[in-house]
């Protein structure tokens, strides 16, 4: 009789050491059946006709067996049923083994002629104990730790075919949906477009076989009770070349990364609408500047008539009286400007002239260039700076982050126009009593019939309501109230120039009268 | 017989891409902003004509200096669904790199901007910038999530073009 020996069945990790089944074998004639959780067989081998049962088909259901109907659902742990009948009149024992995705059953002949003097209780023990100790070991550690890390682990087969190796979890199940009688379908692709993807892209990963891993970045699947799931994948080539996809659930890392970047994505919108909020308050201080000089204009007139020796007392009156009126409204307003801005009226009052503390126009180009380059970059436009190679300071009327503001206008005006692939220079220069600034780009230039209007509120040509029209505004106001002048004028090679003459800091004569 | 198409949208953060996914799948809309961490993949069958199509929206985070888009997930797109905020110049900055990302990435696929809540008085994409764009070849729609103005019209007109192709 020739040795029969069995090799574990392909793709399966059977945990029974080769060498007891070899031992256990010698004199029997060994068939196995495989099946899935849900009992379907997807592999039988062996010596099958030994016991009548060389018709079992792949696919078939595991209880249409006469044996298995009773044995398959006590088959959850690793067990040895002695001397079982079957349909053809032979006996077998049957030892079975839980995989995780898996149940195996050996089938060995019974039949004492075939091993006679061996004891049979003594080797069923023997096998017993056998199996418990690979079962503790050798499967259940890793399928606990996947269990508790929330992950799943499939294989890459040769074949190319992903094949659950860990027990699915209850995610994965729910992921997979629940069919009538169907068992789920848990391959990747099945289960989510998203992995579906990923395995696409992580097929050249497996195919080079090199120890390497590609992780997939987080996404959320909604499960059918409406829960959102996040999770992870990662495709591992191990180092003996081993190939595995493994997903992950997300949980408290997740949650923590979703918490800091809501938080920080929310602390951007609130700074951004804090700007555009401060923007559209300067605009309408300046506003309110201009309203606040009407009232004013009557009573300077007014009182300008009153002080003339020939005035009849009614007509005096009559002037008191109206520029009382005035001098209420504009106590009203400025009242109402207080309340409303006050925090924002001192800032703007306020800024340097004296050297030492005034806003240096070399650092505050300089900035703006380095802080902007990368924005021009991203619309293919390149932004220069055009200064004289020294690093002496610059010192000019003003207040430093207005006079960034300022600036950034300008620059954001110009790269509105620049076309892909042209230059905007920044230049910088000394001119004594004053520091020129100038933005240049090399766009189409301003429409001559909208230059004259350029600098005032709402002028024509751009459409009212949006910043890009108030800007110019809120410049030439601003360098205004520092004494300077900005202007604008047509560049040498067509497009269009903005400077700014501002004055330059000087030391403060106490004698000489502050303008 | 159906077929079935992937479309990214693609921006920048808090534009409103996951709601004019809600918007177009579900016809909700809600005004908490939830930031929208990896990629949400959601399904919608549309009729056109004779055919069905069966569109796989891929909800992809906002790009920010705090998170990137991997191109690798733009891989497959038929279409692409750019999305700026009409408050937020600074938002089409983030379009603009983006599209060159995905021609480097996948080529150029049928493709649309939205200018994404217009339903909002602050504008500060006006029509004279909107006309640039239009010019150098961009299809661009004024949406809102919130009202649902032309998000409809987005998706359809996509993927009719999608299909043409
Ligand atoms: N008013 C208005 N708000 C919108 C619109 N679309 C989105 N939002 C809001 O903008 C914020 C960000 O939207 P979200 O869809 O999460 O943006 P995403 O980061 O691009 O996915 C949320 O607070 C939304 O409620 C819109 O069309 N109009
Ligand atoms: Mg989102």
């Amino acid at each position: 009789m020739s040795e029969p020996r069995v090799s574990l069945p392909a793709g399966l990790s059977l945990p029974l050491a080769e060498h007891l089944v070899d031992r256990a074998l010698a004199q029997r004639h060994p068939a196995w059946i495989v099946t899935d959780r849900a009992g379907r067989i997807t592999e039988a081998g062996g010596e099958l006709a030994f016991y009548g049962l060389d018709d079992l088909q792949p696919g078939a259901d595991i209880r249409s067996v006469s044996f298995a109907e009773s044995v398959f659902a006590a088959h959850t742990e690793p067990l040895v049923l002695p001397a079982v009948r079957l349909a053809n009149g032979r006996s077998a024992d049957l030892l079975l083994a839980a995989e995780p995705e898996a149940l195996a059953t050996l089938l060995l002949d019974a039949d004492p002629e075939v091993y006679g003097a061996r004891p049979y209780q003594q080797l069923a023990h023997e096998l017993r104990l056998q199996l418990e100790r690979v079962a503790a070991t050798g499967a259940q550690v890793p399928e606990q730790v996947l269990g508790a890390m929330d992950a799943v682990v499939y294989g890459h087969g040769d074949d190319g075919n992903l094949t659950l190796l860990s027990t699915p979890l209850p995610w994965l199940l729910d992921l997979a949906g629940r069919h009538d009688g169907e068992p789920p379908a848990l391959s990747p692709a099945a289960l989510s477009p998203f992995l579906e993807h990923f395995v696409a892209e992580a097929a050249e990963l497996w195919a080079a076989g090199q120890p390497a891993r590609l992780r997939s970045g987080p996404w959320t699947e909604t499960l059918p009770d409406g829960s959102e799931c996040p999770l992870e994948a990662t495709a591992v080539v191990g180092a003996a070349g081993a190939r595995a996809l493994v997903v992950q659930r997300l949980a408290e890392n997740f949650r923590e990364r979703s918490a800091f970047l809501q938080k920080a994505r929310s602390t951007v919108l609130e700074y951004e609408g804090l700007r555009r909020e401060i923007q559209k308050k300067e605009l309408l201080l300046d506003c309110l500047v201009h309203d606040l000089k009407g009232p004013l204009s009557v009573i300077v007139g007014n009182l300008s008539l009153l002080r003339s020796p020939t005035l009849d007392p009614d007509r005096a009156q009559g002037l008191l009286a109206t520029s009382l009126v005035h001098a209420r409204k504009q106590l009203d307003m400025i009242r109402l400007v207080l309340d409303v801005f006050s925090a924002e009226i001192e800032a703007m009052e306020e800024f340097q002239v004296d050297p030492a503390t005034a806003p240096d126009a070399r650092a505050c180009v300089e900035a703006l260039v380095s802080d902007h380059g990368p924005s021009f970059e991203q619309r293919g436009v390149r932004l220069q700076l055009d200064a004289p190679d020294d690093s002496r300071r610059l010192p000019v009327v003003g207040d430093a982050a207005r006079l960034e503001r300022v600036l950034t206008n300008l620059l954001e005006n110009a790269l509105r126009h620049a076309p892909r692939g042209s230059t905007v220079s920044v230049g910088l220069r000394d001119g004594g009593e004053e520091v020129l600034v100038h933005v240049e780009d090399q766009g189409p230039g301003v429409d001559p019939e909208v230059v004259e209007d350029l600098f005032e509120k709402f002028g024509r040509g751009r459409r009212s309501g949006g910043m890009a029209g108030l800007g110019l505004y809120f410049c030439r106001t601003t360098v205004e109230r520092w004494g300077g002048r900005i202007g604008y004028e047509r560049a040498h090679g067509g497009g269009a120039r903005f400077w700014c003459r501002l004055v330059a800091a000087q030391p403060v004569n106490p004698t000489a009268p502050r303008s | 017989m159906s077929v079935r198409k992937k479309i990214c949208m693609l921006g920048g953060f808090a534009v409103g891409k996951t709601s004019l996914v809600r918007r177009f799948v579900s016809s909700i809309f809600s005004d908490t902003y939830q930031t929208t961490v990896g990629v949400h993949i959601e399904k919608k069958d549309v009729q056109l004509g004779e055919r069905e199509v069966t569109l796989m929206l891929w909800d992809l985070h906002g790009e920010d200096e705090l998170q990137s888009v991997r191109s690798s997930y733009l891989r497959g797109s038929s279409g692409l669904l750019f999305v700026a905020d009409g408050t937020r110049a600074a938002t089409l900055d983030v379009v603009l790199a983006l599209r060159q990302r995905a021609r480097d990435t996948i080529g150029d696929v049928p493709a649309i901007l939205l200018v994404n809540k217009c339903d909002l008085p602050e504008c500060e994409l006006d029509d004279e910038r909107l006309q640039a764009l239009q010019d150098e070849g961009w299809t661009v729609l004024r949406t809102s999530a919130k009202t649902g103005e032309h998000v409809e019209q987005a998706f359809v007109e996509l993927t009719a073009r999608m299909v043409a192709d």
